[in-house]
């Protein structure tokens, strides 16, 4: 049988292991201003300030069961999807409620491989939703009146999720993400100008600036990690750029609905579309070539 | 221009800095291909430069002298083959094999040589086209692979004569000598020995696989097609030997070389030679378990080189450590697309078992893809 018997110095888990370190900054930051801050503020109790540890914890504790269940390996698409989960829920998560639905959606998984992110956290905002208890804001932002200015925004107050809400992180994760080779650079470049173009044209429309639109650290964070997951999305480059075209233009148009379950309403979509664009852009390029031919 | 890329070697090789010969092998294999003739018997003596097997457009010609002795099935390029077994009597003996040197050179009498010598293509392509650009390349793709680079090394003195010869006799403007720009030792050599041919340049290259193809080559130096040719160094000396010496190529250079290999170079072999007899002459292997990879670890093919045999086409053997590499499923990251030269899509081959027939067969794709697949063996419809 034909093989090649050299290979780059590419691995397939190299952008997963990239992507675990670069969360390790956002989890410091979570366990500071949802954990300890909080403690310290005495608005929780003392195991209360563990939850960003915690449900890192259960996100690696389900990966490793489930790893060990499939035979697959430990490191792979399932634990940076679990550990994405982890940063992104709401700060008031119920623990035993993220830890069931993370076992229910894993189980599913190893069926349908799925993208598994943005499914837990539509079906995490509709039951906060459904129990009238949905909000981004920790119980010391949900009691007090704020203003935030650009700063605060950037060092990771404002909107979010429990540990992702460090806006100048997600700059430098962009950054550093970039330099990989299998970063699929298109995809954020297109999200990013495609939903700052309609929100700026927005702005320019109404003449009031949101700054929850423009500095929303849920889609700010999902453009750069979330967006990225290799396996559901395009492998072309075409596809890529339409794939990150879409997600900006329908995370822009859900934020009318609602500007935090908007941004994985669209990575929902769009992850479900990623083949479909691929045989789409791929069938163009072929019968491009075949007319040149 | 097409983005080519520069392979990472795994390991770092230290070649012989001189080509070695091994030109005495024990027995030689010709092949008996289909629709040919054997002309001769069992227990026959063969001269060296004796025809021995023929049909209408070719012959295939004894590289030793000696006699025939029976018909075995051995691997030729891939394909299992009869061959006609020669036992070297280690003597030489020559028929019909004078070496007239010719001393003056027209363009009926070169084409006229090269058509009789087996370099048909080049042949026909110097009668019907105005060449503008002549191309010697000094250049190898295949990593671990060294022949053209030593050969346009060992042989500068030839090869500078050919292309002065062809360049004045074919009027063609542009001569160039194709080496990489990271090859120190030729471009050292072909500096200080150019200068005696203000008709011919010396023309650096990026190391980047692939540029060793016609075709690659030719858009990097913004060449046209339609008005070039590219000849590499070894076929250049086969040609300089018929057209100067009446000399058919009985011989070839091979490369032996790998992490497994204590002596790696460039070797000098009669064709017909058993691989096995070169390895074991040559050089001294490292370790138990080791493959064979025929013609390079990119493009070649594993082979048993106790079944094959050197021929024309025969680049050289890379002898490597055996170990199992582990497929891991694709991950979609499209390097394989973004990497192909000619934007075959391994990905879609892979799936729907469609064989393109663009594909080159280069392997750059499987080399790329991070989830180790071997995607050239679907690319080469090789399903199993």
């Amino acid at each position: 049988m034909s093989r090649v018997y050299l290979h780059s110095d590419h691995h397939h888990n190299t952008l997963n292991k990239v992507m675990i370190l670069l969360m390790l900054p956002f989890i410091c930051w979570g366990f500071y201003k949802n954990g300890i801050k909080l403690y310290l503020a005495e608005y929780i109790s003392l195991l209360e300030m563990f939850k960003p540890i915690l449900l890192v914890l259960i996100s690696v504790l389900v990966t490793w069961v489930f790893s060990k269940i499939n035979h697959e390996k430990f490191i792979g698409y399932l634990l940076v999807s679990n550990l994405l989960i982890s940063l992104i829920v709401m700060p008031n998560i119920n623990l035993l409620g993220y830890l069931i639905l993370m076992i229910i959606l894993n189980f599913f998984y190893k069926k349908w491989k799925f993208n598994i992110v943005p499914i837990f956290m539509i079906i995490a905002i509709a039951i906060a939703i459904l129990i009238k208890d949905y909000h981004f804001f920790n119980v010391l932002e949900n009691s007090v009146e704020h203003s935030y200015s650009l700063l605060d925004y950037l060092i990771g107050k404002g909107y979010g999720g429990i540990s992702n809400t460090c806006l100048v992180v997600s700059l430098i994760s962009l950054g550093v993400l970039s330099f990989n080779v299998m970063y699929k650079k298109q995809i954020p470049l297109m999200a990013f100008s495609s939903y700052y173009l309609f929100a700026l044209i927005t702005i320019f429309v109404t003449g009031t600036t949101n700054q929850d639109l423009l500095l929303n650290n849920n889609v700010i964070f999902a453009f750069v990690f979330l967006s990225n997951i290799s396996i559901y999305t395009p492998y072309s480059r075409g596809g890529r750029y339409i794939y990150g075209l879409l997600l900006g233009v329908l995370t822009f148009a859900f934020s009318f609905i609602d500007i935090n379950l908007g941004v994985y309403l669209s990575l929902g979509i769009v992850s479900f579309l990623s083949p479909l664009i691929d045989r789409f852009i791929v069938g163009k390029t072929e019968n491009n070539l075949v007319e040149m031919l | 221009m097409r983005k080519l890329i520069k392979l990472k070697k795994d390991i770092s090789i230290v070649f012989n800095t001189q080509i070695t010969e091994y030109l005495n092998p024990d027995e030689i294999y010709l092949p008996i291909k289909k629709n040919y003739k054997t002309l001769v018997k069992k227990g026959d003596a063969v001269l060296k430069g004796q025809i021995v097997i023929e049909n209408n457009l070719n012959k295939v010609i004894s590289p030793i002298s000696g006699n025939a002795v029976s018909i075995s099935k051995k691997n030729l390029d891939g394909v299992m083959t009869d061959c006609l077994v020669i036992q070297n009597d280690f003597k030489e003996k020559n028929k019909n094999y004078i070496r007239k040197k010719e001393t003056k050179y027209d363009k009926e009498i070169i084409v006229s040589k090269l058509y009789e010598y087996y370099f048909k293509y080049i042949a026909s392509i110097l009668e019907s086209k105005k060449i503008n650009n002549l191309v010697i390349s000094g250049l190898e793709d295949e990593p671990y692979i060294a022949n053209n680079p030593y050969i346009i090394n060992a042989f500068s003195k030839e090869i500078l004569e050919m292309a002065d010869i062809l360049s004045s006799t074919f009027h063609i403007e542009n001569t160039l000598i194709a080496i990489k720009n990271n090859d120190t030792r030729n471009v050292e050599m072909y500096l200080s020995k150019i200068g005696t041919y203000p008709n011919i340049t010396l023309t650096l290259v990026d190391d980047k696989y692939l540029l060793g193809k016609e075709y690659f080559l030719l858009e990097h130096l913004h060449l046209k097609e339609l008005d070039s040719l590219v000849i590499d160094a070894s076929t250049f000396l086969d040609m300089y030997n018929a057209i100067k010496y009446n000399k058919c190529a009985l011989e070839t250079f091979i490369t032996i070389s790998g992490p497994s290999v204590s002596r790696s170079g460039v070797v000098k072999v009669k064709v017909g030679t058993l691989i096995k007899d070169v390895v074991d002459n040559v050089s001294k292997l490292k370790g138990k378990e080791n493959i064979y990879i025929l013609n390079g670890v990119m493009m070649g093919h594993e082979c048993d080189i106790n079944e094959s045999v050197v021929t024309r086409n025969t680049l050289g053997v890379v002898v490597i450590p055996k170990k199992v590499v582990k497929e891991e499923n694709c991950i979609n990251c499209g390097l394989c697309l973004k990497v192909c030269p000619v934007k075959v899509n391994p990905r879609k081959v892979m799936s729907s078992h469609k064989i393109s027939n663009n594909c080159l067969d280069c392997g750059l794709c499987s080399y790329i893809c991070p989830s180790h697949i071997n995607l050239r063996r679907f690319l080469r419809g090789e399903y199993e």
